[in-house]
C-alpha cells in the first residue's frame, strides 16, 4: 500500500475521527512497528543525500519499510524522488527547505526518540495535514498528550559517521493537572568515523509541553534544536582510490602540525557546522465534537555553516586536483607519473591536504596594500594569506502560520482544510574562519583581477575597497534571499461499503527576491539591494479510490496535477554577486498517478502497484570552476523534464510460527525526456559562453540510485521477546547523472558517432545494468539483526543490533557524478567521481526504559 | 478465484509495466557522417598534389592513417610523421602535443595546406585539438624493410618509417654524440653501407638522446626517411631504434675528437697544465672541418705568458690492433715554439705528465698563416699497450707563442 498508515486508516474500520473527540493528542502508535535502527546517520552525512529512509524504516508497509531498512544504503529512493517531492511535516507545519525543497532531517538528527514514530505515507494518496508532494509525505507528531508516561536511557555504538550515542527521555504523559511534558535530549560523537578524517560531534534538545486547558482547547510548545560539528568526506576519481588501495579515500583531510606540541594532527578542511532551532506555539481546538482546529505559530532560526579551503594566486592545495594526479603526465613524462605515483602510495602529505605547506606559503607572502578600504595614503604592509578557510553561511529566518480545520461532515465523510503563511530570509555571506598563519585576505576578486584594469572591477565590495579581512568578519558576498509563500488546501474524504475516495484541492502564491547587502565591482548596479521580485501562483488537484473487491483484495488508483513553483536556489545565476535569474523560468507541472493491488491475509500480505510520473519544465543550476576560463562557470537549463515509472511489489508471509518471509522487488525508468535549454556563463563577470544551448538528454537516466532493487529476508519472533533476521539485497540499473554540457551538439563538434569519443563524451555512465555488467558484481549486501528485550518488573531493557553488509563488500559503487567539467580530446582526464558504499557496519542499542 | 484475480492483476500490471519499459535509446546530439568518398587515406591524399599547394576549404574529407613518429622524445617539434602502410606522410601540427605514436587518427582536412616544403610533400596548420580525432591508442607501427638502395632510390619511401639493414655509422662519427646536447644544436651523421653508399642522420640538439654516443657495429636502423632539399636524411625516434650485434667494417676507434660540442674535455679528454695558466679552447671562428675546432694561444691580454700545455686523449687499450693510426688536422699562426706529439704507455690519466715517460712523435704540421694541413697517418704500432696516451703539448714563453688549432683528432685501427 502506498500509505503506510493512511490507507490504513482508510481501509479499515479505524478510528482517529471516529472517536470521541480531545484535544488530547492519541497516543502515537507504536504497536507493529520494528525499528531496527534509526540511524539516518549515513544520509545526514551530506544534505543532498537526504531521503526518506527515517520515515520509512518504521512503515508497515512491506515495500517500503524494506525500501527505508534494507535499500537506503545504496541510496535507494523511492520512486525516483527526491526528497522535495515528499512533505516532511512537524506537527502538521511544513518543514522542507523553502529555498530548494528539500527535507533535512539533520536538523533535528538524534531526537530519535520523539521523530521516530512518524505518520507517513509513501505516493500519491490524501494526507491529513497538507496537499504534500507525489513522494509522500512524514508528518511527526511532537504533542507531549501523545506520548505515554515513561523514561528511558539508551547508549548506541556504532561505526558509521558517529561511534557513540547517549539519548534520554522523559515524557510524563497526560497529567491530571492538564500538563504534559516531554524531554530528551542526546549526544552523539565520534574522534573518527568510518572514512578517515571524518568526525562528529553533536548535541541535541527537545522539549515539548502542552497544556490541556479545558476539553476544547489545548496549548503546546515545542523548541528543539540539534548543534552539529562533522568533518565531512568527499568522494573522488577512481585513479585516487587505487593509488591509496582505499575506496573510501577522502581528499577532505590532511596532517598539520600542532605549533606547541610539534605533533602532526589530522585535520579536516570541509566542516559542517549547524545549529537550526525550531520553536513552535501550537493551538488544539475543539469546537465541536465534529470539528478540530489545529494550529501552529512557528520560527526557525540559527545558522548553517560550510568550511572550504580558499586560495589566491598559489597552487590549489586540493590533493586530488587534475594536475596532482600520475595520469595527468603519464603519456609527455612517464617518469615523473610513476614518481608522483609513489608518492601517492607512501606520503601523506601529497594524498592529502600539506597544511603545513599552506601555513608556510602565508608565512612567506609579505605584501603592501595600499588605499586600504579606500582611505588615500592607508597602506600597510602583512602577511597576506595566500589560503585560508572560510565558511558559506546560510543562516535562516522564518516564521510562519499554519493551521488545519477538521471537519466530520457525517459518519463517513471528512473534511479537511488547511492554511499556511510562511516568511523565510536566508542571509548569506563569507564568513572569515582562519587565515592559516597569514595576517589578513585581501578582500578581492582574483578572477577578475586578471581581465580587468579598472581597479574597482576586481573589488567584492567597492563601498569597502581593498579592504583587508581578519579573522571572523564577513566578506566576498553577502546577500539575502527571501521566500514567502502562501498555501490553503482543502480535502474532502468518503468511506464506504465498496468505495472509498478522496479528493483535493492545492492554491498557493510564491514569492521570492533577492536582497544584495555588498555592492560587487562587477555588477555594481546588480549587486546591491532589493532585487526583482517573483511571484508565482499555482494550484494542484488530486483523487483517488479504493474499490474493495472482498474485505481483503483491493484495488486503489490516484491521480494528481500540480504546479510547483521554481525554487530559488536553482533560479538565480549568481546570487552571490547579482540579481540575475535564468531566463524562461516557469512553474513545474507535474502529472502523476498510481494503481495499486492490495491482499491482506492475516498470514499473507501483498501489494504491487504501478506509479508514473511526469515533472515538466523544471529549472537546475550549477557552478563550477572551469580552467580554461580561469573562473566559475554557471550552468542553467531549463526546460528539465523528467519521468518516473515503474512498478513496486511487497509481499510478507507467515511461514510457520513465528518465522516469517519478506521480499520486496522495485523496478524503474527514471529518466530525463526533454531537450533542455542550456546557458552558460562566466560567474564574475558578464561573458555569456553559450546562449540556449539545446541539450541532448532525452532518455538518460537520473543518477545516483539504483532503479532496480530486490530483497528477500527472513524473520524470527521468538514468543520469548526476542528477534533475528536477514535480508539479502540487491541492486542494479544504477547509473551517473549526465552532465549536460557533454550532451550538445558543441561537445561533439569535431566527431561522428562513429569515433569512440562520440560515445565516450554522449553515452551514459553506468556503474550496473544487466546489459553490460554480470548479474552479482559486487551490487548486493547481505544485514543481519537481531534484538529483544528484557522486563524487570516493570522497567524494561531492550537490547538491539544490527549489521549491514556483512560481507563486508567494500567494491560496491552506490553513486558518484560526472565532473561537470571536461576536455572533448580528453574525456579521461576529469573522469567521473564515485562513491562506495560503506563495508561493514553495526549498530549497537541498549536501552532501559523505567 | 481470489488466485486467479491476483495472478491476473498482477500480470496485467507487468505487462503495463513492460510496455512503458521497454528500451528507449539514448539522446543523441544532431551530426554528419563522414561519405565514403571523402575517407581518403595517405596515398589518396598524396595523389591530389599535383605541384600547387592545395587549401582544404569547407568540405567533409578526412585523412585516415597511424602515427608512426612523434615528438615525444624531442627530435621532432610541431611535426609528427602518418603512414597508411603504403606510403608516408609529414604532418605539422599548430600546437606541440596530442598526438603520440601508434595513435590511429582521422585528420578532418578543413583548414589544413597540402604543400611541399623544403623538397618533402607536407599537411601544415593541423590544429590537433580542433582537427584531429583518435581513434585508437597502441596500434603496432611497423616499418617498412629496404636497403640502402631502395632508400636512396624509392622515392615512394618519403616519410616512411624505414628500417634499413646491413648498415653502420661512419667511423668518424662513432664515440661522438647524436647532436650538441649542450647548446641543443642539430647535427649530422652519416650512416653508411659498407659497399660505400650513405645517407644523413640529422639529429636535433633538443631530442633527449642528442647527448648520447653514436654506437659501433653493424646491422639495422630504423628511422622515419625525410628530406631537405636534395638531400635526403633519416630521423631517429630512439636509440633502441638502433640495432648493431654484427661487427663493423670500418676501422676501430680508439678516440676521436672533434670539438663540434665544443667542449674541450668531453670523451675523457683531459688538459694538464704543467706550467702557467693558458688552457685550450674551443672555437668556432673559421671553422674548416665542421663548425668548431680546439685551439690555444698564450697571447692574453696583449702579452705572451710562459706557459707549457698538455691535451691528452682518454687511456686507450690498443691491444690486438694490427695497424693503429693517429691523425688530425692542424694550423697554426705567429711565431713560437711548434706544437709537439707524445705517446706514453704508464701514464695514469690525471697527474702531471711529467710523472710518466713520454715518447715524441712526428706528425705533420701546418706551415703557418693558419694553413691547415693534415698530420697524416702516423703509426702507433711501436705501443701496442693497454694503457696508451695520446698527448698534444703546447709550449708559449714570455717572449713569444703560437696559436695553434688543431680539430678531428683520430685514432683507429
Amino acid at each position: 500500500m502506498r500509505r503506510a498508515t493512511g490507507l490504513l486508516l482508510l481501509l479499515l474500520p479505524l478510528t482517529s475521527w471516529t472517536q470521541v473527540p480531545d484535544t488530547t493528542a492519541m497516543l502515537k502508535d507504536t504497536s507493529e512497528v520494528v525499528v531496527f535502527s534509526l540511524t539516518a546517520d549515513d544520509l545526514e552525512n551530506d544534505a543532498q543525500n537526504q531521503d526518506i529512509s527515517t520515515l520509512l524504516q518504521s512503515s508497515r508497509d512491506v515495500f517500503a519499510s524494506v525500501a527505508g531498512f534494507n535499500f537506503s544504503n545504496a541510496r535507494y529512493q523511492i520512486r525516483g524522488l527526491e526528497s522535495d517531492q515528499y512533505s516532511v511535516l512537524i506537527n502538521g507545519v511544513p518543514m522542507n527547505d523553502p529555498e530548494m525543497g528539500w527535507g533535512i532531517y539533520s536538523y533535528w538528527g538524534g531526537l530519535n526518540d520523539v521523530t521516530r514514530y512518524p505518520e507517513s505515507g509513501i505516493g500519491l494518496g490524501s494526507s491529513n495535514y497538507n496537499f504534500s508532494g507525489i513522494g509522500g509525505f512524514s508528518n511527526m507528531d511532537l504533542r507531549a498528550s501523545a506520548d505515554k508516561k515513561e523514561s528511558r536511557v539508551s547508549y548506541a555504538m556504532t561505526n558509521r559517521t558517529y561511534r557513540n550515542r547517549l539519548m534520554f527521555t522523559h515524557s510524563t504523559g497526560q497529567m491530571t493537572n492538564g500538563w504534559a511534558v516531554t524531554f530528551s535530549g542526546s549526544y552523539r560523537w565520534s574522534q573518527e568515523g568510518y572514512v578517515e578524517g571524518t568526525y562528529f560531534s553533536g548535541a541535541s534538545y527537545f522539549l515539548s509541553v502542552e497544556k490541556k486547558i479545558n476539553a476544547k482547547h489545548s496549548i503546546g510548545l515545542v523548541g528543539f534544536g540539534a548543534p552539529t560539528v562533522q568533518g565531512r568526506s568527499g568522494i573522488a576519481v577512481q585513479e585516487a582510490f587505487n593509488l591509496t588501495g582505499n575506496n573510501y579515500y577522502n581528499p577532505y583531510w590532511g596532517w598539520q602540525t600542532d605549533g606547541n606540541t610539534g605533533e602532526q594532527v589530522k585535520r579536516n578542511a570541509h566542516e559542517r557546522n549547524n545549529h537550526r532551532p525550531s520553536i513552535f506555539l501550537n493551538h488544539y481546538w475543539t469546537p465541536n465534537k465534529n470539528t478540530t482546529v489545529n494550529s501552529a505559530l512557528y520560527g526557525t532560526f540559527g545558522k548553517t555553516g560550510n568550511s572550504n579551503l580558499n586560495w589566491n594566486d598559489a597552487q590549489d592545495p586540493r590533493p586530488d586536483y587534475y594536475k596532482y594526479l600520475p595520469s595527468y603526465t603519464a603519456t609527455t613524462d612517464p617518469v615523473a607519473s610513476a614518481q608522483t605515483a609513489a608518492a601517492w602510495g607512501s606520503d601523506q602529505s601529497v594524498s592529502q591536504i600539506n597544511w603545513d605547506g599552506l601555513y608556510n606559503a602565508n608565512y612567506n607572502n609579505l605584501f603592501t596594500q595600499n588605499n586600504i578600504d579606500g582611505i588615500a595614503g592607508n597602506s600597510l604592509e602583512f602577511k597576506r594569506s595566500r589560503y585560508i578557510m572560510e565558511e558559506y553561511r546560510s543562516d535562516p529566518l522564518q516564521l510562519g502560520i499554519n493551521s488545519i480545520y477538521t471537519h466530520r461532515l457525517s459518519d463517513d465523510m471528512l473534511l479537511t482544510g488547511g492554511i499556511n503563511i510562511d516568511r523565510y530570509v536566508s542571509h548569506n555571506y563569507r564568513k572569515m574562519l582562519d587565515l592559516l598563519g597569514g595576517d589578513y585576505w585581501l578582500d578581492v576578486n582574483q578572477f577578475a583581477e586578471q581581465s580587468f584594469a579598472d581597479p574597482n572591477i576586481s573589488q567584492n565590495n567597492i563601498d569597502m575597497p581593498n579592504h583587508l579581512v581578519a579573522q571572523g568578519e564577513t566578506f566576498g558576498y553577502d546577500y539575502n534571499m527571501h521566500v514567502n509563500s502562501q498555501n490553503v488546501f482543502g480535502q474532502i474524504k468518503d468511506q464506504g461499503k465498496k468505495i472509498d475516495w478522496y479528493a483535493a484541492l492545492e492554491l498557493s502564491h510564491t514569492n521570492f527576491f533577492r536582497e544584495g547587502n555588498m555592492r560587487n565591482g562587477q555588477f555594481p548596479n546588480e549587486s546591491f539591494g532589493v532585487g526583482q521580485k517573483h511571484n508565482y501562483i499555482n494550484y494542484g488537484v488530486k483523487g483517488g479510490l479504493v474499490y474493495k473487491i472482498t474485505g481483503r483484495h483491493f484495488i486503489n488508483i490516484n491521480a494528481l496535477y500540480q504546479t510547483k513553483a521554481p525554487y530559488s536556489y536553482n533560479v538565480y545565476i549568481s546570487p552571490r554577486n547579482r540579481d540575475k535569474t535564468v531566463d524562461g523560468m516557469t512553474n513545474m507541472q507535474i502529472m502523476s498517478g498510481d494503481i495499486n493491488y492490495q491482499v491482506r491475509y492475516p498470514n499473507f500480505k501483498a501489494r504491487a502497484t504501478a506509479y508514473y510520473s511526469q515533472v515538466n519544465d523544471g529549472t537546475y543550476s550549477k557552478t563550477f570552476y572551469n580552467d580554461l576560463y580561469r573562473n566559475f562557470v554557471n550552468y542553467t537549463m531549463t526546460n528539465v523534464d523528467q519521468l518516473y515509472s515503474g512498478i513496486e511489489l511487497g509481499a510478507e508471509a507467515t511461514i510457520a510460527t513465528d518465522w516469517t518471509v519478506s521480499a520486496a522487488f522495485g523496478t524503474g525508468q527514471f529518466l530525463y525526456n526533454s531537450r533542455p535549454v542550456a546557458t552558460v556563463t562566466v560567474n564574475n563577470s558578464p561573458v555569456v559562453i553559450a546562449q540556449d544551448q539545446t541539450v541532448y538528454l532525452k532518455n538518460f537516466h537520473i543518477g545516483g540510485m539504483p532503479q532496480t532493487a530486490g530483497s528477500i529476508g527472513l524473520k524470527y519472533s521468538s514468543p520469548k521477546y526476542w528477534y533475528v533476521g536477514a535480508s539479502f539485497n540487491y541492486f542494479t540499473d544504477i547509473y551517473i547523472d549526465p552532465n549536460p554540457a557533454r550532451r550538445t551538439e558543441e561537445a561533439v563538434a569535431k566527431y561522428t558517432p562513429s569515433d569512440p569519443q562520440w560515445n565516450e563524451i554522449v553515452g551514459e555512465t553506468v556503474i550496473h545494468t544487466l546489459k553490460t555488467n554480470k548479474f552479482f558484481d559486487n551490487n548486493y549486501t547481505l544485514d543481519m539483526y537481531v534484538g529483544g528485550s528484557i522486563k524487570i518488573k516493570d522497567k524494561m531493557i531492550r537490547l538491539s543490533a544490527s549489521v549491514n553488509n556483512i560481507l563486508n563488500n567494500t567494491s560496491f559503487r552506490t553513486g558518484g557524478f560526472e565532473q561537470l567539467r571536461f576536455d572533448s580530446n580528453n574525456i579521461g582526464r576529469f573522469p567521473p567521481k564515485y562513491g562506495y558504499m560503506y563495508g561493514t557496519s553495526y549498530f549497537l542499542m541498549v536501552t532501559y526504559l523505567f | 478465484m481470489k488466485h486467479v484475480s491476483i495472478t491476473g492483476l498482477m500480470m496485467a500490471l507487468l505487462a503495463v509495466m513492460s510496455l512503458s519499459s521497454c528500451h528507449k535509446e539514448i539522446d543523441n546530439p544532431p551530426y554528419k557522417e563522414i561519405p565514403e568518398s571523402a575517407k581518403l587515406d595517405v596515398t589518396e591524399l598524396r595523389a591530389l598534389y599535383q605541384g600547387t599547394a592545395i587549401h582544404f576549404g569547407d568540405g567533409d574529407t578526412n585523412l585516415y592513417c597511424l602515427v608512426t613518429a612523434d615528438e615525444v622524445s624531442g627530435n621532432l617539434y610541431k611535426n609528427v610523421y602518418v603512414t597508411d602502410g603504403q606510403s608516408g606522410l609529414n604532418v605539422r601540427i599548430t600546437a606541440s602535443g596530442g598526438l603520440y605514436e601508434g595513435d590511429s587518427i582521422r585528420i578532418n582536412l578543413n583548414g589544413t595546406i597540402l604543400s611541399e616544403y623544403n623538397g618533402i610533400l607536407q599537411l601544415d596548420s593541423v590544429d590537433v585539438n580542433k582537427s584531429v580525432v583518435k581513434l585508437k591508442s597502441g596500434v603496432q607501427v611497423t616499418p617498412v624493410d629496404v636497403t640502402m638502395a631502395q632508400v636512396l632510390t624509392d622515392p615512394t619511401l618519403e616519410s616512411r618509417l624505414v628500417r634499413i639493414s646491413n648498415v653502420e655509422f661512419s667511423y668518424m662519427d662513432a664515440g661522438n654524440t647524436f647532436a650538441d646536447a649542450t647548446n641543443q644544436l642539430s647535427k649530422n651523421i652519416t650512416l653508411l653501407e659498407c659497399s660505400g653508399s650513405s645517407i644523413i642522420m640529422r639529429t636535433s640538439g633538443y631530442s633527449k638522446f642528442a647527448g648520447e654516443t653514436v654506437p659501433v657495429g653493424n646491422g639495422t636502423v630504423t628511422a622515419i626517411l625525410g628530406r631537405y632539399n636534395a638531400d635526403l636524411q633519416l630521423y631517429l625516434r630512439r636509440t633502441s631504434d638502433i640495432v648493431l650485434p654484427n661487427p663493423s667494417c670500418q676501422p676501430t676507434v680508439y678516440a676521436s675528437k672533434n670539438f663540434e660540442d665544443q667542449n674541450v674535455t668531453s670523451g675523457g679528454w683531459s688538459v694538464q697544465l704543467a706550467n702557467g695558466s693558458v688552457s685550450w679552447t674551443a672555437n668556432t671562428q673559421g671553422a674548416v672541418f665542421g663548425s668548431a675546432y680546439g685551439q690555444i694561444s698564450n697571447y692574453i691580454g696583449g702579452a705572451n705568458s710562459a706557459c707549457e700545455t698538455w691535451l691528452i686523449s682518454p687511456t686507450m687499450n690498443l691491444i690486438g690492433a694490427t695497424a693503429p693510426t693517429l691523425s688530425f688536422q692542424n694550423a697554426y699562426n705567429y711565431a713560437g715554439t711548434p706544437l709537439s706529439v707524445w705517446v706514453s704507455t704508464n701514464y695514469d690519466g690525471f697527474s702531471a705528465p711529467s710523472t710518466a715517460t713520454w715518447v715524441q712523435i712526428s706528425p705533420t704540421l701546418s706551415t703557418g698563416a693558419w694553413n691547415w694541413v693534415s698530420s697524416g697517418d702516423i703509426s702507433l704500432l711501436s705501443f701496442l699497450s693497454s694503457n696508451v696516451h695520446v698527448a698534444f703539448k703546447y709550449t708559449g714563453t714570455a717572449t713569444n707563442g703560437s696559436t695553434w688549432e688543431i680539430d678531428d683528432i683520430l685514432i683507429k685501427d
